[in-house]
C-alpha cells in the first residue's frame, strides 16, 4: 500500500521536475517548484510510514513551513521586485 | 534520485536566466532532502530542509533584487562562470576541470563501499559511540550526543564560523539602510559576501 | 501588501505556531530529530515571513538591530561559557561531566545549554543577514 503511493509520488515527482526544467516562463518553474514542495512533504510523510518512523512528520511539517514561506517571498519578489517593502512604504518612496 | 540530482545541476549551469536558476536550486535541496530521508539521515534531512530551502532561496531571490537578474558572460556569478566556446580561458580551464575530476575519481576509487560494515570509520569510532553513549550521555538522540558532546569543539568552531560569517555581511552591507550612496558600492560587493555566506552555512 | 488581507490573517495564525514549533525543535532535540541549528533557522523563519508580509521597517521595530547583534554575540558567549565553567569546576574545556554532581546529568544540562547557545547564534545572524539583504 505504501510502496505504491511512494512509487505514484516519484513519478509525480517526475513530471513536476520535466516541468520546472522545461518550462517555458517563470510562472511555470514556480508553479513547479511549488509542487515539488508539496510533493516532497508527502514523500517524507509516507516513507515515515513506509519503514516505521512515524516521527519523520516533524521534518514533513518543517517542508511545509518553509515551502509556505519560500512561495510567498517568490511572489512578492515578482509583485514589487524587492523583498524589505511595504506597499505604504513603496508608495513614500514614490513621493 | 541521483541522476533527478545530476540533471538538474547541468541543468543550473546551462540557465542564463538567474531567477530560474534559483527556482531550480530550491528543488535541488528538496531532492538532496529526500535523498538524506531515504539514508535515513534525519538531522541532515532536517537542516537541508530549514536551510536549504527555505533561506538559502530567499537570500538568492534578495541578492537579485540587489543586483541583476541575467548573467553577465565572462563574469564569475553564482552558477558558474558561463564562457562562451570562442572565449580564450576556455581551454586552459577545461584542462584544470578535466584534471580535478580525475584526482577525485582516482580517490573515489579508494573510498570504501556505501554501508561496508569493515570500513575503518564503523570499527572503531562507530562501535564506541553505538554502544557507550546511553550510558555516558544518556540522550537518546545519538546524533545530538555526538554533535555536542563528543565533537563540542568542532560545534563551537561552527557557531564561530556562523557568526564571523554574520559579522562579514554587516561589513560589506552597513547596516541595512537604503541610502543612494551606498548602493553603488552594494552593488560590487554583494557576490563575494555570498560567497561568504554560503561557506558559513 | 495592504490588501492582502488573506495572507496577513493566516501569518497572524502561523507565526505563533512557528515560534512554538522552532522552541519544541529546540529543546526536543535531545529526543527527537533536531537542535540548536535547525531551531534557530526556523525561528528566523517566522521572523522572516513578518517582514515579508508587513514589510521590514515593521519587523525591525518589533526586534531592534542592535538586539539582534547582542544575541547573536551572546549565543557564542553561552556557548564558551560553559566550557570555561566546566574548566573551573575540575573538569576539561566543554567537559560536561562535572557541571552537576551526577556526570550523566551534567552531560544533558550542558547539552541543552550549548544547543540554546547555537540556536541564539544562528537565529540572529539569519535574521540580521535577511534584513540587510531585504533593504540595503
Amino acid at each position: 500500500m505504501f510502496a505504491v503511493t511512494t512509487i505514484a509520488i516519484l513519478v509525480a515527482m517526475m513530471l513536476a521536475l520535466g516541468r520546472a526544467l522545461l518550462g517555458p516562463t517563470l510562472y511555470d518553474r514556480i508553479l513547479a517548484v511549488n509542487t515539488f514542495g508539496t510533493i516532497t512533504v508527502l514523500f517524507i510523510a509516507i516513507f515515515g510510514f513506509l519503514t516505521g518512523r512515524p516521527e519523520f512528520l516533524d521534518i514533513a511539517l518543517v517542508y511545509a513551513l518553509i515551502n509556505f514561506i519560500t512561495t510567498i517571498a517568490v511572489l512578492k519578489f515578482f509583485e514589487y521586485g524587492d523583498m524589505g517593502r511595504s506597499s505604504l512604504e513603496q508608495q513614500e518612496s514614490d513621493i | 534520485m541521483l541522476a533527478f540530482l545530476a540533471i538538474l545541476g547541468i541543468a543550473i549551469i546551462r540557465l542564463d536566466s538567474l531567477f530560474a536558476a534559483v527556482m531550480l536550486t530550491g528543488i535541488y535541496s528538496l531532492v538532496a532532502a529526500c535523498l538524506y530521508i531515504e539514508m535515513d539521515a534525519v538531522d541532515v534531512a532536517f537542516t537541508e530542509a530549514a536551510v536549504g530551502g527555505g533561506i538559502a532561496t530567499l537570500l538568492f531571490l534578495s541578492t537579485i533584487a540587489l543586483t541583476s537578474n541575467r548573467e553577465k558572460s565572462g563574469n564569475q556569478e553564482k552558477s558558474g562562470s558561463q564562457e562562451k566556446p570562442g572565449s580564450k580561458n576556455s581551454l586552459p580551464a577545461f584542462i584544470v576541470v578535466m584534471l580535478t575530476g580525475a584526482v577525485l575519481m582516482f580517490g573515489v576509487s579508494d573510498i570504501p563501499k556505501f554501508g561496508d560494515s569493515s570500513a575503518p570509520a564503523h570499527q572503531y569510532l562507530s562501535d564506541r559511540y553505538i554502544n557507550q553513549s546511553p550510558q555516558e550521555i544518556g540522550v537518546p538522540n545519538m546524533v545530538t550526543s555526538v554533535l555536542a558532546s563528543y565533537r563540542g569543539y568542532d560545534t563551537m568552531g561552527e557557531v564561530t564560523v556562523i557568526f564571523t560569517a554574520g559579522i562579514a555581511v554587516l561589513m560589506l552591507l552597513g547596516r541595512g539602510f537604503r541610502s543612494n550612496t551606498r548602493r553603488t558600492r552594494v552593488k560590487t560587493d554583494t557576490k563575494s559576501s555570498q560567497g561568504k555566506r554560503s561557506t558559513g552555512e | 501588501m495592504e490588501h492582502h488581507l488573506v495572507l496577513r490573517v493566516i501569518a497572524k495564525l502561523l507565526i505563533p505556531l512557528i515560534l512554538l514549533f522552532a522552541l519544541y525543535v529546540q529543546f526536543h532535540g535531545d529526543y527527537g530529530p533536531g537542535g540548536g541549528f535547525q531551531a534557530g533557522v526556523i525561528f528566523a523563519s517566522a521572523f522572516i515571513l513578518y517582514s515579508l508580509i508587513f514589510g521590514v521597517g515593521n519587523a525591525r521595530s518589533v526586534i531592534s538591530f542592535n538586539l539582534l547583534r547582542v544575541i547573536s554575540a551572546s549565543g557564542l558567549l553561552l556557548y564558551i561559557g560553559v566550557g570555561v565553567v566546566a574548566l573551573i569546576s575540575g573538569g576539561n574545556f566543554l567537559d560536561y561531566n562535572v557541571l552537576l554532581s551526577d556526570p550523566v546529568h551534567g552531560q544533558h544540562l550542558g547539552i541543552l545549554v550549548i544547543e540554546f547557545g547555537v540556536g541564539m547564534t544562528v537565529a540572529a545572524v539569519m535574521m540580521m543577514t535577511f534584513f540587510v539583504f531585504a533593504r540595503p
